[in-house]
């Protein structure tokens, strides 16, 4: 045990000056700006009788659909580039320690980067949503929905760790970043064919799309995505790391 | 199996595709030897290092580190093992002294070990800077110290020279020997520039084509082939003479004829021979063959 936090402690400390890490600050804080923007210049028109619990439900939908999919296959794809660009692999399996704990040490330090994310994400929406209220004085007694926003952003957390598992094996199992990013874009591509025809179990079992079906208040299978996503997260680690330590990497 | 030896291997081959990298290898070497691993490009001496370190199964054949099975005990053996392949491992966003407290923190040693590990390879002043803008050279040195940070009893290097400059080579030559003899740690090098190895390895192995041809003490080589020049007056009619008495003359010109001897004893005789037949023998050399030499002989066989 005491070996894997040494691991872990290495693997935390290549995170320093990695664009990895920058993103996971950066990816949030450009969604909040966004939906920042629109409610500051049309909030007249598009904020209706709750503004501010509509701004959370914008910028949450924007970062469940799209932007954390995309944040955790950039992740996975930009750790397991550390390992492939610098040649390192020869150097970090001759250590004695077992591989398997190097590999589960890399899906702990992503993860952490996806929890740091959503955290970036809950602090802007709150920031925001305070200049917000500064900025047009009839939205000053507006509430802000914090206990949706929390729930939102945790059970998209779970939800995401199914897609992050199957995107983090694909990188680390090929040198190239394009098969990560590749199988990201085209099953993006069909969430978006796939679900707003109305396809909410498909959803909540498609790895993709599991973070914006377990934000989703409206969703009946909230549970389901968030469940499933977390669960099969871990299964599909545990089987990439049993996979990975059996690899020969050159 | 003996522990005697530092590494050992029985037969290892590994082949990728139809290409036979290594074929059925039979290393020995000693603790606290420094052994050189020779070959041209595409010998196989990466391919076994790799074998070594257990980045690389083998597809048959034995690995042995101080007499136990490395498949079995990976792990323990490793935690002996310091090791450079091909280029170092850094990490280029990181500090010359970030990278080395990576390893220290996986070995789970003092942070001392670091700054020793840099001042022992005269990186003190640049540890706080950036891999990324490091020379070729100092990355072969930071590459250094990461397999040196846990002081080793074994070191694997591959082409550790790469890269440094005279005065840095001869630096390393003189730290290869400091830690063989002071720290009695076992260094395995491996090289294509022969006059690295030739000064400052005591034993040798030979490898082309993912065989190894020779193996053994250097000076054991050395003296095993070299042979012997004659400078006389009559060539012709000594290269007859010792032809007809057994010897195999090897180059015969106007005034000198070299003929394969194997030991100091098989000189005086030679003489003798000569003498007898009335031949003025003005000069006899045992030309030592560099290793360079020898290699391609070995080579082009
Ligand atoms: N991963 C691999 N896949 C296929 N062939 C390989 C692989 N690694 C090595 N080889 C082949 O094995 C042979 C030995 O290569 P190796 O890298 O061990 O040579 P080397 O002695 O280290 O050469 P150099 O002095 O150039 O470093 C070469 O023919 C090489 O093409
Ligand atoms: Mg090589």
């Amino acid at each position: 045990m005491r070996s894997f936090y040494r691991v872990l402690a290495a693997e935390v400390l290549k995170l320093k000056r990695t664009l990895a890490l920058r993103l996971s600050v950066f990816s949030p804080l450009i969604v909040v700006i966004l939906v920042f923007g629109m409610y500051a210049v049309r909030g007249q028109q598009i904020g209706g009788a709750d503004p501010l619990t509509g701004f959370a439900q914008l910028v949450l939908t924007v970062w469940t659909i799209i932007m954390f999919p995309l944040f955790a296959a950039l992740v996975a794809a930009l750790i397991a580039a550390i390992e492939h660009q610098n040649e390192t692999w020869k150097h970090l399996l001759a250590f004695p320690v077992d591989r398997s704990n190097v590999f589960v040490a890399k899906w702990l330090t992503g993860s952490g980067l996806l929890l740091l994310s959503s955290f970036f994400l809950c602090t802007g929406v709150c920031l925001a949503a305070e200049i917000l209220r500064l900025m047009r004085p009839d939205w000053r007694t507006a509430s802000l929905p914090i206990p949706m926003i929390f729930r939102g952003t945790i059970l998209s957390c779970c939800a995401v760790g199914l897609l992050f598992s199957i995107q983090m094996w694909i990188s680390l199992r090929w040198r190239s970043f394009l098969p990560g990013i590749f199988v990201a874009v085209i099953a993006l591509v069909l969430m978006f064919i796939a679900i707003p025809r109305g396809a909410a179990l498909f959803g909540s079992l498609f790895p993709w799309s599991l973070p914006a079906m377990a934000m989703s208040p409206h969703n009946v299978h909230r549970p389901l995505a968030a469940g499933w996503g977390l669960l099969g997260g871990v299964l599909v680690a545990v089987l990439a790391c049993w996979n990975l330590s059996r690899r020969e990497f050159s | 199996m003996d522990d005697e030896f530092a590494i050992e291997t029985r037969d290892l081959t590994r082949t990728f595709g139809t290409c036979k990298a290594v074929d059925g290898i039979n290393l020995c070497v000693p603790h606290g030897a420094i052994y050189g691993f020779v070959g041209p490009n595409g010998a196989g001496k990466t391919t076994t290092i790799r074998l070594l370190l257990g980045l690389l199964r083998p597809d048959s054949g034995g690995i042995f580190l101080s007499g136990q099975p490395l498949n079995q005990n990976r792990r323990e053996l490793m935690r002996g093992i310091g090791a450079l392949v091909e280029t170092p491992s850094l990490y280029p966003h990181l500090t010359g002294q970030e990278n080395l407290d990576l390893t220290r923190r996986v070995l789970g040693l003092p942070r001392s070990r670091v700054t020793d590990a840099l001042a022992f390879t005269g990186l003190t002043a640049d540890a706080d800077r950036l891999v990324r803008v490091y020379s070729l050279g100092m990355r072969q040195r930071l590459g250094l110290a990461q397999a040196w940070l846990g002081k080793p009893a074994l070191m694997l290097l591959d082409e550790p020279a790469n890269g440094l400059d005279p005065g840095g080579i001869r630096e390393l030559r003189s730290q290869l020997r400091q830690l063989a003899h002071d720290q009695n740690a076992t260094i395995f090098l491996s090289s294509h520039v022969l006059s690295e190895i030739d000064q400052v390895a005591d034993w040798i192995g030979i490898i082309n084509h993912g065989r190894l041809f020779f193996q053994g003490r250097i000076q054991d080589l050395q003296r095993e082939q070299g042979p012997l020049r004659l400078v006389v007056d009559k060539s012709l009619d000594a290269a007859a003479a010792l032809t007809a008495n057994g010897w195999q003359v090897l180059q015969q010109s106007d005034d000198f004829i070299s003929v394969q001897v194997a030991s100091d004893a098989d000189v005086g005789k030679v003489n003798r021979c000569l003498q007898e037949q009335e031949i003025q023998v003005y000069r006899l050399e045992r030309k030592e063959e560099t290793l360079e030499d020898l290699f391609l002989r070995h080579m082009t066989n």
